[in-house]
């Protein structure tokens, strides 16, 4: 009885859904999080369902099988990939469709879940150790002191700190490419010194970023300015959501992701967002820290360039935006919340920009170079990834203030315009 | 009248205790299996390559210096303002002179970051 009434409440409640986010899924994951019918966790652990938004790679199929075992049973796993369905799920998946409300779908799966319709997912990976120990030596399987192997798992051996040179044990680990403390698709070889990121190693480059298709449209013919300028509006607030999120601020985030996915020229950054929540972010960890100097700027490009002093904006040889008076934004020190401020001020001045092309119907001037917000797109070139400039810059930073060095970058890699039509064409 | 409360207390206890171990295992409740892959730390798909037992340093020894200068002037200083009246300037001397050495610790404290707030 208690429990059927426990039942009935609980399939009223969103469903916590984690997100596996593969290539082309950012627009998914944004969908997911603007839906009231689920509550994305950032751990499979919190979650009842797994919803795959994109294409995984053949690299990271390991990783997924992996995360989809930590969703703890009775779970069901939403499919909105053109990856092929592994063995193990193609009876339990739940197929979803794009042109829907894909949190609405997730709810009707799981909520079908919770009244005993199906059984949910199996397990993908063995209900064995990782690192098998019983019967190996003795006590704990170990193999004596140091380098023994307690539990399976061999013991770290002492090192340098990197701070005073004492000699303690480092915390040697891989994290991602499904983590949400990273961009999607980047694994990451890390070694701390306590809470300190002793070594930082780049193993797995995240997945290339899709932009809003107005972009790549710019890059052949004339499209209104007013929709370039949204559209980067949004991309920058959905980046500065993404660092509250981190700051644990997730219900600010979620309100500037909504306000992000309805902008209309001429609104302020400092309305939709809060004034005060944004400018709360210089005391979060780590904002003077992560600083881009020299030839990284240049690498680096778009905001997190004009972050650090470097003024390269491709607008500036558009005669469109130069009758619309735009001059770029640029900020000194390239600190993370130099970075953060960046995002904040270009996207106040690209919705001030759409609403003066809105009154003139301004359009922009194909010639086949777009600053996109993540930088200069081309057709002949993509933006490549820079993902590597992280290494050297987060070593010996504290581990909460290295993420917060990472959310203020956009590294991936843009998707060229080829396989954006491809995929377009495809669907 | 103390025998009857300590059987009472007893008895609460007993019972508290019997509650505990029919809840834990009582036929019918079968016990939680966790599978193994959800024992493992979430990595986002990552592994941890050495076992959780590591000896890290918890740094704390700048600020325990800091604890026990500022204690021992407390503690000292309670029964010193109580004399001082009848002792007068050699109470006055011995208690410099004993904040003076206090105080070296609190300035090596400084130079090593303990009131650097982290």
């Amino acid at each position: 009885m208690a429990v059927n009434w426990l039942r009935k409440l609980a399939s009223g409640a969103p469903v916590p859904v984690f997100p596996i986010v593969g290539r082309a899924g950012e627009s998914a994951l944004q969908a997911l999080y603007l839906s009231p019918a689920v509550t994305v966790t950032r751990s499979p652990r919190h979650a009842r369902a797994l919803a795959v938004l994109g294409v995984i790679g053949q690299r990271d199929r390991e990783a997924f099988r992996r995360v989809h075992d930590q969703v703890p049973a009775p779970r069901v796993t939403f499919w909105f990939s053109d990856t092929a369905i592994p063995e193990a799920l193609r009876s339990s998946v739940v197929i979803g469709e794009a042109s829907t409300d894909i949190g609405a779908q997730i709810a009707r799966a799981a909520k079908a879940l919770y009244g005993g319709q199906p059984s949910g997912d199996v397990d993908m990976c063995p209900d064995e150790p990782p690192a098998p120990w019983k019967g190996v030596g003795d006590g704990h399987g170990g193999e004596g002191m140091m380098g023994g192997k307690p539990y399976g798992r061999p013991m770290a051996m002492p090192e340098d700190d990197l701070r005073d040179g004492l000699q303690l044990d480092p915390l040697a680990f891989s994290i991602g490419p499904f983590s949400p403390l990273l961009p999607p698709g980047m694994v990451v070889e890390c070694k701390l010194h306590g809470d300190v990121v002793a070594q930082w190693e780049l193993v797995g480059r995240p997945y290339e970023r899709t932009l809003a298709p107005v972009f790549y449209q710019a890059l052949e013919e004339p499209v209104a300015i007013a929709d370039l300028e949204l559209a980067r509006a949004a991309s920058h607030l959905r980046g500065l959501a993404e660092a509250l999120q981190l700051a644990g601020l997730g219900a600010y985030a979620n309100r500037l992701r909504r306000g992000a996915a309805r902008l209309t020229p001429g609104q302020s950054v400092d309305k939709i967002g809060g004034s005060g929540v944004l400018r709360a972010l210089r005391w979060s960890a780590g904002t003077e820290k992560g600083v881009v100097e020299g030839d990284a700027r240049v690498r680096l490009r778009g905001p997190g360039a004009r972050a650090a002093g470097y003024p390269g904006d491709a607008r500036q040889n558009d005669p469109a935006y130069a009758a619309l008076g735009f001059k770029p934004v640029t900020q000194g020190g390239g600190t993370c919340v130099a970075r953060w401020k960046q995002w904040i001020e270009e996207a106040d001045q690209a919705l001030k920009l759409a609403e003066a092309a809105a009154r003139s119907q301004t359009m922009s001037s194909p010639s086949g170079l777009v600053e996109s917000p993540l930088g200069p797109l081309t057709k002949s070139s993509p933006l490549p990834d820079c993902s590597d400039l992280i290494d050297s810059l987060v070593v010996g930073l504290e581990w909460s203030e290295a993420i917060a060095v990472l959310s203020s970058f956009d590294l991936p890699a843009v998707r060229d315009l080829d396989s954006t039509r491809a995929r377009e064409d495809a669907s | 009248m103390e025998l009857r409360q300590l059987l009472v207390l007893l008895l609460v206890a007993l019972i508290t205790g019997a509650l505990g171990v029919w809840l834990q295992y009582s036929p019918g409740q079968a016990k939680k299996h966790i599978p193994w892959p959800q024992r493992a730390p979430f990595l986002g798909g990552g592994q941890p390559h050495t076992h959780a037992w590591t000896r890290f340093h918890v740094r704390y020894y700048p600020m325990t210096l800091l604890l026990i200068a500022f204690e021992m002037e407390m503690m000292f200083m309670y029964p010193w303002a109580v004399v001082y009246v009848s002792e007068g300037l050699k109470a006055l001397t011995e208690m410099g002179m004993f904040l003076g050495i206090l105080s070296i610790g609190i300035l090596y404290g400084w130079r090593e970051g303990a009131f650097k707030w982290q």
